[in-house]
């Protein structure tokens, strides 16, 4: 089960975006299985994805234990640890994965993403890690210095 | 606040006013958390993977909505500035009389306080006085005791309460008013009444409306006990009234039920006797060193066609020091307060009673469960013995006499001197139409005529009842001058 979870994790770094893959992978398979309405694939990205998969990833998916894979990847997924971003940008995949690579490389390789879009942060970003909400924007940093800033407007006060 | 690190937690799940919340790592029960939107809560139960926050204010929680931890926990700012104001249960002023404070702030009590320690009370001594004969010649309440008011809708408990509350005027007792669940009219009323009858400046009302969430009004409560526990650590003695606990109960179960708590009896949750207990064991008679005040608390329930045995009132029963228990039925007769003697009770009220008062009252109740035997027997005779006669006449005598008026206090002294006639000569041939017709006059001219108020002056020095109807044996004549 880890060494599934763990190929889908390889390139999947936000958890918006696992989402996605795993129903997608699940609807591509149940149609491989079982036939039924085609799935349809939003994207390149999302073909070439499935296409990046190994090929033992596939062969220990059959029809019996498909349901059960899932579930237990879906529960599996609820435990991994997250790292909530609020940003004032959407980022791109390239900057996701920029960013996903750099932070599995030093807080732990299962890590996943939560990419929050906030544009009153005005610049920089704030993490959300376990439950705690660090500020590293230039919002807060305004807020910190608040005092200096409006003391150097002063002067230009006639 | 260090706007830099701040604790969040996520929205997991929710039901109506109850979220579930992913997060937080060191959070604590009655912590604040409020929504990207504004919308506040208290956490009520910490679970391994989730925090349950009931929601203070109406609106929508979408999944994953982001809530922080508030600096404050869930408590109220408190002082004197809350005299004379109405509030909700986390201190927003409800009477449209603007701000509470304006320069100085209180301090900030937490509104879930453990009850005080033994070690912190003392025994109860002063009787608690109503301005109402009945309670306090027969049933008498003492300064710290818990007596549980039950009745049925329409029995007039709530005028009873504001009658009491009134009578408090001048003796420096604070009042606390817990409305639960009322609908708002209610509350406006009672702050018009209590306003037109100089009560305010001694009162806090503390009201949630019947369309509040039900997490504030289940704070209701608790608010009042903390308002009171501030002036009783003062010094002062507090009378803290809450009307009532059975809608407290009620939204209690409710809320248990939609948090999935297991249903008990009566679908309450197993827990419902300790929220109450936790709540009544607040008050007391304190010793100095806690404060030196006291918390008379007067709990209120609603009972259904005058059944008392479902689960909350006993539960109620065996956490209070005595009840007055109040019928619809004695109501509609004319009776006020309409309180059924003989199944009310107080427990704490007789050792705070002055002697001639202790004494009188159980020359009363002998009088009342005679005439009680005695009354069924003169249903099948027409001609009765004279002593049964006096008996019967001196019970509908008595029972005139505890007739009282809404908003008619009548003074200790007094009380005791209306209770003590019905054995004076001067009542010998005297029917209860005549008490009823002179009862006015007899309580005015033994509070202002030159020779009849010296023996209402003299009535606290008495040692005993005996001492007292010879007392006012010497006065029959003065008064069957008067009432001719």
């Amino acid at each position: 089960m880890q060494d599934l979870l763990n190929s889908i994790l390889k390139d999947t770094y936000s958890i918006s975006e696992l989402k996605h893959r795993l129903r997608i992978l699940k609807n591509y398979l149940s149609e491989s299985f079982f036939g039924g309405q085609k799935v349809e694939l939003t994207g390149v990205e999302d073909t070439n994805w499935l296409k990046s998969l190994p090929a033992q990833f596939f062969q220990s998916i059959n029809k019996d234990n498909i349901y059960n894979i899932f579930t237990n990847l879906e529960a599996d997924v609820k435990k991994l640890t997250i790292l909530t971003m609020y940003l004032t940008f959407e980022p791109d995949t390239t900057t996701i994965s920029q960013i996903g690579t750099f932070a599995r490389k030093n807080f732990g390789p299962s890590l996943l993403l939560d990419i929050k879009f906030d544009p009153n942060l005005i610049a920089g970003t704030a993490l959300v890690w376990k439950g705690n909400y660090q500020d590293y924007s230039l919002r807060s940093k305004m807020a910190q210095k608040k005092e200096e800033i409006l003391e150097s407007f002063k002067k230009f006060l006639r | 606040m260090n706007i830099q690190t701040q604790e969040v937690g996520y929205a997991v799940s929710s039901r109506d006013f109850l979220v579930y919340l992913d997060g937080l790592p060191t959070i604590r029960v009655n912590d604040l958390v409020e929504s990207e939107t504004g919308l506040r809560g208290w956490v009520n139960s910490i679970f391994e993977d989730n925090v349950e926050v009931l929601m203070l204010d109406e609106g929508q929680v979408v999944p994953k909505q982001q809530f922080k931890r508030l600096p404050s926990r869930l408590g109220i700012p408190v002082g004197d500035f809350l005299l004379g104001r109405a509030i909700n249960p986390l201190g927003i002023p409800i009477d449209g009389k603007g701000l509470l404070f304006r320069a100085k702030t209180g301090p900030i009590l937490e509104l879930d306080q453990t009850a005080p320690p033994v070690e912190s009370r003392q025994f109860i001594t002063n009787q608690f006085l109503t301005g109402i004969t009945l309670i306090d010649t027969l049933i008498p309440i003492g300064r710290g005791q818990r007596e549980l008011i039950l009745g049925d809708a329409h029995s007039g408990k709530s005028g009873f309460l504001i009658d009491v509350v009134v009578n408090q005027k001048n003796t420096g007792v604070i009042c606390i008013i817990a409305l639960v669940g009322k609908p708002t009219i209610t509350v406006r009323n009672l702050i018009d009444i209590l306003k037109a009858n100089q009560a305010l400046s001694y009162t806090v009302v503390v009201a949630t409306s019947s369309s509040d969430p039900a997490p504030l009004i289940f704070l209701t409560p608790k608010t009042a006990f903390t308002i009171a526990e501030y002036f009783q650590k003062k010094g002062k003695d507090v009378l803290l009234l809450l009307d009532d606990l059975g809608a407290h109960a009620k939204i209690y179960r409710e809320i248990a039920l939609l948090g999935n708590k297991s249903p008990g009896k009566e679908s309450y949750p197993g827990d419902i006797f300790y929220q109450h207990a936790h709540l009544i064991e607040r008050a007391g008679n304190f010793l100095p060193q806690a404060g030196g005040g006291s918390i008379t608390a007067l709990p209120v329930i609603e009972l259904n066609l005058d059944d008392f045995t479902t689960l909350i009132p006993t539960n109620l029963m065996s956490m209070t020091d005595g009840h007055l228990l109040f019928k619809s039925s004695l109501h509609s007769q004319g009776q006020t307060p309409a309180i059924d003697i003989s199944l009310s009770v107080s427990r704490v009220g007789r050792q705070t009673q002055d002697q001639v008062s202790s004494f009188l009252s159980t020359r009363i109740r002998q009088v009342l469960s005679a005439a009680a035997d005695l009354e069924t027997i003169s249903r099948f005779s027409s001609e009765l013995p004279t002593h049964t006669q006096i008996i019967l006449r001196r019970k509908e005598l008595i029972l005139e006499f505890l007739k009282q008026e809404p908003l008619t206090p009548i003074p200790k002294q007094i009380q005791v001197i209306l209770l003590a006639l019905p054995f004076t000569s001067l009542f010998q041939d005297k029917n209860r139409l005549f008490a009823e017709q002179y009862k006015k006059i007899i309580i005015d001219s033994f509070l202002n005529h030159p020779q009849l108020a010296p023996i209402t002056k003299s009535v606290p020095k008495l040692k005993s009842d005996e001492e007292l109807l010879k007392l006012l044996e010497k006065a029959v004549p003065i008064l069957l001058k008067l009432l001719k």
